[in-house]
């Protein structure tokens, strides 16, 4: 299954080392990737040319993964949101289903976990 | 007298003197009319001797005629002394009775009226009452009366600083009215309608009180003799004595009924108090012995109670607990030492140990002489465990605080070098140079575990609620059949022995996964040489599903056994140490609870009892 004519994706980490890999990942899977840093930079991208999908991570200075999540969602519901976490409690996952991400990823994942996440999100009306 | 006119009694009357002259008289006429006989029959002849015996017979005659008179009149003056030592003898007999009423009962208000009935018939009255003063000393009011309506005294209150009434109490003087002034309305306030016309006005005093005013009247004038007012006040004294007495007495009653009720509720708190009381006396024997206590170091308080402190162990072995408390009771008793919120270690009664809070000190009397001594002690072993299990606790979620951070300082890079190695592994052609790349992917892959092990671990609790539940019936085989997938081995057999119908159990499909995967991979580690592995759940039906993992393994060595569930404990090359660590945590954070048994070459057992869904449970780590 391929992304529908180039699915615009946004990748959000602080750490660019994860960065790049998922970014690499996903762009074999045929979405066109962009990265941002953190959630702040990520907000003014998604202003500008709001993506289909947004992966961020959960832990990042100044804006976090929920709340971008928020933000994203309020201002253009259509776009999808998935949220990476390295560590995070029941609480924290409890709290992003409420704010309307549409699923998470415990880190470390595989190629093949994150692409048929993120192709099963794209697929949900 | 003049009309309604009072006086102050006093003695009235005049004395009867004694008429000794008559006596003389008579021993005189006597002498001189023997004499004259003897003479006559003697000297004289006749016929001078019947003229002088003529004479002398005229003599007697005219001495019997005056022996007559005078015994006559004799007669009818003692007739008055006689009734009146008639009276008095009655009177007294009243008196007597009164007496005999005054000691016969401890009902001040019966003995009042009998008195008081006394006093009436004493001084031929019909009316009479006894008033005694309110707490205040303010007021006056009726204790008993006669003759009166109802009506007429219920509730009077006369003021002490006022009347003929309270003047009588507060000078404490006997007064008498006559011609009292004819009363409108009488008919209203005597029985008998008709308004008294003398009064006499008593105070009951004695021992240096005034304890209340009796007051007789008479409906015709009466004139109360020195006799009559002497007994009545010997009467009122007899009758104020009585009621000081009754006071006394009742005072006492009351004093003891309360010392038997502050007993009663003393022993009832001290038995149902939550804290071991003993109490000795001064010779060491022990007089108080509480339930609580008993409970604590299991002894029936009955057999302990009588025995000397000292000679408990002697006694019987069953006291040995109680005998780790002596010499604490020794210093308080003899030595008079206090003791307050000390602590002591001591061997409990089922061999474990005990740890006791307790206080210690001698017992005075009021007056300060020693009583003996007293020890009160609670039993607070679970208490300081659970103050050690919480500082431990503590001292986890800080180191895991620390390790969360650091882990997810670490985790983040690691999964960029797995993937990144992965990614490169996977387009390298060289292979020794894709060897290296595998290697750096299993090293951070190693890396990666032990950090997921230690958070997972230092995750604060959560509550079930959050967690979810799970059926165990499907989820084990489900769980069991994943973990063989990958690590199944040929001559290890696993059996599965689940009870139909099992409630859900309070874990999340995550923690149920981690616990069968550690529990069968410790069993499977403990088979090298083959057996079986068997996981069993049944209802206990109190609110707990236990589950067991039992394999026919090497088994635990008992000096290692006790460490298994430490974090960072491990005997495995390349173990963390947190496995069992996290699996005793998921369980404890569930309200559930695990324990492990161990035989050498005979395998090792873990049961788990894991709460069921709506059941309310307290965590019990």
């Amino acid at each position: 299954m391929n992304p529908p004519d180039k699915a615009k994706l946004l990748i959000v980490d602080d750490n660019e080392g994860v960065r790049h890999l998922v970014s690499r990942w996903l762009e074999k899977a045929g979405f066109a990737v962009s990265e941002a840093r953190d959630g702040a930079e990520a907000v003014d991208m998604v202003r500008r040319d709001p993506p289909d999908l947004i992966l961020a991570d959960i832990r990042m200075p100044k804006i976090d993964g929920i709340e971008l999540a928020r933000i994203v969602k309020s201002e253009f519901p259509d776009t999808k949101i998935i949220l990476m976490t390295a560590y995070s409690s029941p609480q924290t996952i409890a709290q992003a289903r409420r704010e309307g991400v549409d699923d998470y990823l415990e880190k470390p994942f595989t190629k093949d976990q994150v692409e048929s996440i993120a192709l099963s999100v794209m697929s949900r009306e | 007298m003049k009309k309604g006119m009072e006086q102050t009694a006093g003695v009235r009357g005049e004395r009867r003197k004694p008429q000794p002259f008559l006596m003389v008289l008579l021993v005189v006429v006597i002498t001189l009319l023997a004499v004259g006989l003897i003479a006559v029959s003697v000297e004289l002849r006749p016929p001078y001797r019947y003229v002088a015996g003529a004479g002398l017979t005229l003599c007697i005659l005219t001495l019997t005629l005056f022996l007559t008179f005078e015994w006559w009149r004799f007669r009818e003056q003692n007739k008055e002394y006689i009734d009146e030592i008639t009276d008095l003898n009655l009177r007294f007999g009243i008196l007597a009775d009164a007496v005999s009423a005054v000691s016969s009962t401890l009902d001040i208000e019966e003995l009042v009226a009998n008195i008081l009935g006394v006093m009436l018939t004493l001084t031929n009255s019909k009316i009479g009452v006894v008033l005694v003063p309110d707490e205040d000393m303010k007021y006056l009011q009726v204790l008993s009366y006669r003759g009166f309506q109802e009506q007429a005294v219920r509730g009077l209150k006369l003021p002490v600083d006022h009347g003929s009434i309270g003047r009588a109490f507060t000078t404490g003087q006997v007064i008498i009215r006559d011609n009292l002034p004819l009363d409108p309305k009488a008919h209203e306030t005597y029985t008998e309608g008709k308004s008294p016309r003398s009064q006499i006005i008593m105070p009951l005093k004695a021992k240096g009180q005034t304890v209340g005013v009796a007051v007789t009247a008479t409906c015709e004038e009466h004139e109360y003799k020195p006799e009559e007012v002497s007994l009545l006040s010997s009467l009122c004294h007899e009758l104020a004595v009585a009621m000081i007495n009754v006071e006394l007495y009742q005072k006492s009653q009351k004093t003891l009924e309360w010392l038997a009720e502050t007993q009663e509720y003393t022993e009832h708190f001290i038995q149902e108090m939550l804290a071991g009381v003993m109490v000795v006396n001064n010779e060491g024997d022990v007089i108080y012995f509480n339930r609580e206590a008993g409970e604590i170091l299991k002894i029936e308080p009955k057999e302990v109670i009588g025995l000397n402190y000292r000679d408990l162990v002697k006694e019987r072995e069953k006291f040995r607990s109680l005998s780790f408390l002596q010499p604490i009771l020794r210093l308080s008793l003899e030595e008079e030492r206090t003791f307050r919120r000390h602590e002591i270690v001591i061997e409990g009664p089922e061999g474990g140990r005990m740890v006791l809070n307790y206080n210690a000190f001698p017992m005075h009397r009021a007056r300060g002489e020693k009583m003996g001594a007293a020890l009160v002690f609670m039993d607070v072993t679970s208490v300081k465990e659970m103050e050690a299990r919480l500082r431990q606790q503590e001292h986890l979620s800080i180191l895991g605080q620390m390790a969360a951070k650091i882990a997810h300082e670490v985790k983040n890079p690691l999964f960029a070098i797995i993937g990144l190695a992965e990614e490169l592994e996977e387009e390298e052609q060289d292979p020794e140079r894709k060897a290296l790349l595998s290697m750096i992917r299993q090293e951070a892959t190693l890396s990666n575990q032990w950090i997921s092990g230690m958070l997972t671990f230092s995750r604060s609790p959560v509550s079930p609620r959050e967690e979810g539940w799970v059926y165990l019936e499907k989820e084990l085989p489900a769980l069991v059949a994943d973990f063989l997938r990958v690590n199944a081995k040929d001559d290890v057999k696993v059996v599965q022995d689940l009870e139909d119908g099992l409630p859900p159990v309070m874990l999340s499909r995550d923690n149920i996964r981690h616990i069968i995967f550690n529990l069968m991979e410790n069993a499977m580690h403990a088979l090298p040489d083959g057996g079986v592995i068997t996981i069993r759940a049944h209802d206990r039906g109190d609110g707990f599903v236990e589950m067991r993992v039992e394999d026919t393994g090497t088994g635990i060595p008992p000096e290692v056994l006790p460490s298994v569930f430490q974090p960072f404990f491990s005997t495995k090359d390349g173990g963390t140490g947190l496995g069992l660590s996290i699996v005793q945590k998921i369980v404890l954070d569930s309200g559930g609870d695990v324990e492990v048994f161990s035989q050498h070459n005979m395998g090792t057992t873990f049961i788990l009892k894991l709460p069921v869904r709506g059941v309310s449970h307290e965590p019990t780590g």
